[in-house]
């Protein structure tokens, strides 16, 4: 009996898993809040949907997370092609409202990019354990940028920009912890900020001295230097071509970022929505379930992309502080066991899985308040989201066992 | 194959934390900030913006006021009523709400299982719903239930359709007296507090009106119900046995101006008012006015003797002739026999001035002022456009157009010692609480004539009634005034062989309380004022003298005073100067009916006592009069209630709208045709 209960035990950090629960009842909670409104929703039962799901995840939790890690570090270049295999089929067979990200085996949805962007960090966890030495040269991460620019395309090309962000936020979170130094990986984000910046000539012009003057200064070799001008060069010119290539859909969440009124019926309708529903709530909000504008359905996506707005709506600024805090508390703990950790692949895996965690969190919760363009991903623990909630538990699992190896 | 950290990683570590600490202590800054702008400093704004989204406002329409007649019966009634459509695909919960919807209109189990089975788009609901159900819809079913308006005036009546008028799909007044009294009868919309969702469809809060809806007031006209039918009917009666194509049948109060009826048709069958829009030609009707005129200045007394040239007078190029001839004729005798000769050489006495004058003080060329909408002021040419043949024209009812309206008025002017009354249709104007709030008094437009000159000309036309060419609208018991006149009737430019018949009669003679004007388009066979409309004056005349709450001085009512026996064919050479055809005189009316000791007590009896069945007797049309149960009508809604009154030859007097709660007498007790029943 004492045997059992001591299995059931979840390995590591006991305040970490703790937190993931508690956010995980109080995502559920606020689901159950989305789905009471006027109008027939979606929303309605989706929270007893996700206490479902939540069930299959602490399944996967225990699993995983007897799974020990050196089990994964050699299973990733296999999980890694699997993940691409599936990428390349959900773009093939694959559905969902606006892009092809689901694919279905019977009623049972799942988002390949989700299982992609942990394969994709085992992988770059294992590249990185496995070198030596300083990194100091760029030709020493063509190997993680290409692993990730693979998975980049395929989800850039179904098309989920938010997707293909996080994975962004993984390399660079990668290089970041592997300990590549600053002045490589601003050499290698460059061509990222002129794609930006390449909307002005002008701008991008100003950038581009900046650039060249770090570099005269910098010196790294005269190849790294002369490759990272040129990459600058292409991306500034490619700006135009490239936003041209994209949705008319993913172009107005864009431009309404910067001003929701050019469209408030239409791409600026959530983020207005958003912005009123999370406003309204003052300091206490409206009370739990109560929120007009999620009631009347003004608020879209209510259970899903903008829970933070209900919970701005209904619980107020104290609301929204208190998940902050937690949510930080949660993070800051991830981070915590990355630190700790002994083992140089495990703690990449640690540091990349609070870097997708962190990222969904500024890049969720600053779409709802207008800060960042609507992307459409999810806030870890509280959107309504099966296989996002798995995955969640999946990488929860990871974290808990490297806390777990470490400390043992 | 993995790596331990080195202590140089460990370090690296140490100092990227703090690094990446930075970014997040200015992340959580930057959301906290946010937060506190979006939701402590700005929140009044967002929450304006959230309040101006989804608060908004309905219209609660207001019920229209009522048009009554004198007695309080409610000639016509608002009754909003809508088609409702259930969307069940829009319905939060399904079950309930079509549950709810068939509670409180009290579906069959079948009706509502039909409307859960309907899987997409609106299904009628097979019931009218009444505007307190949808009140009660609108609490209970917040969304999927659409409603239509539908028609939403109902005529307990069914009299006075034309006159009355309809109104518009918006409730607004299109015609007749709903359009000439709208201001009046439109309430004040109410306002709802609603919400709109995010997808634009709107829904009632319960019990949230702002201001709740205004009814309008209720007009009380000077309409009798009851003579109105008797008016309605005697019209349809002769249209139908003479094959004319239109009439008028007018029943004025000369003491005050009251309009007791107005019943006038066309062959178009449009809902207007031809007495009071459609001028005519009033040929001998005018010719009492030139008398009067005559009177008034002394140019003549009703004895004066006149050559009347044997029925043949050439007038400069015209000649003017008497279908039966006489060689003398006193003054009122050309009345009575209706000469044209002789009124023709009578209005040479007069100046054109003075003829024109006089014309005008008795109304015509003007409108006579009546609540209704485009009446027409008919036409009297200014006397400075006058031709040699115009005073002759105009002494025979020619070269003159007048609404029946106008000619009924004149008359009344005649009848009341005469005074130009201003024609009163709107009686009062009541608050949908009952309260009075304007009374409308009768009003006196001028003195036209002397009262001696009016008693005079009472006489003469008494004498036409009794003996002359208004004979058929005698009646056994009260002394009639009366004048008939045929004229030919304008159209295309010129004269045609139609014939406009008309006869304009008011009773008692000596202290006259109705004026009926009775007039015939175009009648088939005998086009004469005399035999066509005269008939039609009498049983009107008859008919209203038999209904109680008529004001008549029965005092005067002596029986056989004037009697005039209609089997003797007396002066049969003079009506043929107004008829030309002497048509044998039909048994019209063997025998009056109509029973004045009966019908004068029928008044003393209390309008909410059973009354005695025999009384009835005396009632006319179609209601003959035999004792009923009443019914049980509570829990009925107003309108089904009235309707099923009327039909039983029951009077409804209202004191609520929506449902019966209380009836009086009560149900089951015995009533008479023609009782009132008190709805409350």
């Amino acid at each position: 009996m004492i045997a059992a209960v001591r299995a059931l035990r979840p390995p590591g950090d006991l305040k970490l898993f703790g937190l993931a629960i508690l956010l995980t009842f109080a995502g559920a909670a606020m689901i159950y809040s989305a789905g009471q409104v006027e109008v027939p929703s979606v929303a309605t039962g989706a929270w007893r949907r996700q206490l479902i799901w939540l069930v299959l995840a602490l399944i996967a939790f225990f699993t995983v997370s007897r799974i020990p890690l050196r089990w994964l570090d050699w299973a990733a270049v296999w999980f890694y092609v699997a993940s691409v295999v599936l990428l390349v089929v959900v773009l093939l067979f694959g559905t969902g409202p606006s892009t092809r990200s689901w694919l279905y085996i019977g009623p049972v949805g799942m988002q390949p990019a989700e299982l992609a962007k942990l394969a994709t960090i085992l992988l770059l966890a294992r590249t990185f354990s496995s070198y030596r030495g300083e990194l100091g040269r760029l030709a020493q991460l063509v190997r993680p940028v290409l692993i990730v620019l693979i998975p980049v395309g395929l989800v850039a090309l179904q098309p989920d920009l938010g997707s293909a962000l996080v994975f962004g936020a993984i390399l660079i979170a990668a290089l970041f912890w592997a300990g590549v130094p600053m002045a490589t990986l601003f050499m290698l984000v460059s061509p990222g900020i002129s794609l930006l910046l390449g909307f002005s000539p002008v701008v991008w012009g100003i950038w581009f001295l900046a650039l060249a003057v770090f570099l005269y200064l910098y010196r790294p070799f005269a190849a790294e230097g002369i490759l990272v001008l040129l990459a600058n060069v292409a991306a500034g010119a490619l700006t135009l071509p490239f936003w041209r290539s994209l949705a008319p859909y993913q172009q107005n969440r864009l431009v309404v970022f910067l001003d929701p009124g050019v469209d408030p019926r239409g791409a600026g309708w959530h983020l207005i929505q958003s912005k009123v529903a999370i406003g309204s709530g003052g300091w206490f909000g409206h009370g739990f379930a109560a929120g007009p504008q999620k009631r009347l359905a003004f608020l879209p996506e209510q259970h899903t992309d903008f829970i933070f707005s209900v919970i701005g709506e209904e619980l107020g600024f104290l609301g929204v502080a208190l998940l902050l805090v937690l949510l930080g508390l949660f993070l800051h703990r991830v981070l915590g066991v990355a630190r700790s950790t002994e083992d140089s692949f495990a703690s990449i895996t640690v540091f990349c899985l609070f870097a997708v965690w962190f990222s969904h969190l500024i890049i969720n919760v600053g779409m709802t308040v207008g800060l960042m363009p609507i992307t459409g991903l999810p806030l870890p623990f509280l959107s309504y989201g099966g296989s996002f909630l798995l995955m969640l538990f999946v990488g929860l699992a990871i974290v808990a066992r490297a806390s777990a190896e470490s400390g043992a | 194959m993995t790596e331990k950290k080195s202590p140089n990683r460990t370090r690296t570590h140490r100092l990227r934390t703090h690094a990446l600490a930075g970014f997040w202590i200015l992340q959580a800054v930057v959301f906290l900030g946010r937060s506190i702008q979006l939701q402590l400093l700005d929140d009044e704004v967002w929450r304006e913006r959230a309040r101006a989204q989804y608060a908004t406002h309905v219209d609660l329409p207001a019920e229209r006021g009522a048009i009554l007649d004198r007695n309080g019966r409610s000639l016509v009634l608002d009754a909003r009523q809508f088609r409702a459509y259930v969307a069940i695909r829009e319905m939060a919960d399904p079950d309930r709400s079509i549950g709810a919807i068939g509670r409180i209109l009290g579906l069959s189990r079948e009706e509502e299982e039909k409307l859960r089975a309907a899987e997409g788009g609106w299904v009628a609901v097979r019931r009218k719903v009444a505007a307190e159900d949808r009140n009660l819809l609108d609490d209970a079913v917040r969304r999927g239930l659409h409603f239509e308006p539908l028609a939403s005036r109902v005529y307990p009546e069914g009299v006075a359709l034309s006159l009355l008028g309809a109104i518009d799909a918006d409730g607004r007044g299109r015609s007749g007296l709903e359009m000439a009294l709208d201001s009046l009868l439109t309430g004040e919309t109410g306002k709802a507090l609603t919400q709109r969702d995010g997808r634009g469809d709107l829904y009632r809060l319960p019990g949230a009106a702002l201001s709740p809806p205004v009814p309008g007031h209720d007009v009380v006209l000077t309409i009798d119900a009851e003579l109105q039918a008797i008016a309605e009917d005697a019209l349809s009666r002769a249209i139908e046995s003479s094959g004319a194509s239109g009439g008028d049948v007018l029943i004025v109060d000369p003491r005050t101006g009251d309009l007791l009826a107005v019943a006038s048709r066309r062959h178009d069958g449009s809902l207007k008012v031809p007495a009071f829009t459609d001028p005519f030609e009033p040929g001998s009707t005018a010719k009492p006015f030139l008398l009067a005129s005559l009177l008034s200045e002394d140019l003549v007394s009703l004895t004066d003797s006149i050559d009347v040239m044997h029925g043949v007078f050439k007038d400069g190029r015209r000649v003017i002739r008497d279908v039966h001839p006489y060689d003398k004729l006193t003054v009122a005798e050309v009345v009575r026999y209706s000469s044209n000769v002789g009124a023709a050489l009578l209005s040479k006495r007069l100046s054109y001035d003075m003829q024109y004058k006089y014309l005008r003080d008795f109304g015509f060329g003007l409108q006579t002022g009546i609540d209704y909408p485009a009446e027409s002021s008919g036409l009297l040419r200014r006397p400075d456009r006058w031709s040699g043949l115009s005073q002759a024209s105009l002494a025979m009812g020619y070269e003159i157009s007048v609404t029946s309206l106008q000619l009924v008025m004149a008359y009344a002017a005649l009848a009341n010692g005469g005074r130009l009354l201003r024609p009163r249709l709107v009686k009062e104007v009541r608050s949908h609480t009952g309260e009075v709030l304007e009374r409308r008094d009768p009003q006196t437009i001028r003195r036209v004539i002397a009262e001696s000159v009016s008693s005079q000309i009472t006489e003469v036309l008494t004498s036409v009634v009794e003996g002359g060419t208004g004979k058929r609208a005698a009646m056994t018991t009260l002394t009639v005034a009366g004048k008939s006149g045929t004229a030919r009737l304008v159209s295309g430019g010129g004269y045609q062989r139609r014939y406009g018949s008309s006869f304009v009669a008011y009773s008692p003679a000596e202290d006259p309380s109705l004026v009926i004007f009775a007039k015939l388009e175009d009648p088939q066979g005998a086009f004469y004022g005399g035999s066509v409309a005269a008939p039609v004056s009498r049983s009107a005349l008859q008919a209203a003298l038999a209904t109680r709450g008529i004001e008549i001085s029965r005092g005067r009512a002596v029986p056989s005073s004037f009697h005039f026996d209609w089997r003797q064919a007396v002066a049969p050479a003079a009506a043929a100067n107004e008829q030309g055809l002497v048509e044998p005189l039909a048994p019209a009316v063997e025998q009056d009916p109509v029973r004045f000791a009966a019908t004068g007590v029928s008044t003393d009896v209390p309008p909410n006592a059973p009354m005695d069945p025999s009384l009835d007797a005396v009632r006319f049309a179609s209601v003959t009069g035999t004792a009923r149960r009443l019914p049980d009508l509570r829990g009925l809604s107003v309108r089904s209630a009235a309707a099923r009154l009327h039909a039983l030859g029951l009077q409804t007097k209202l004191e609520a709208s929506g449902r019966v709660e209380f009836q009086t007498p009560a149900p089951g007790s015995p009533v008479a045709v023609g009782s009132v029943v008190l709805l409350r």
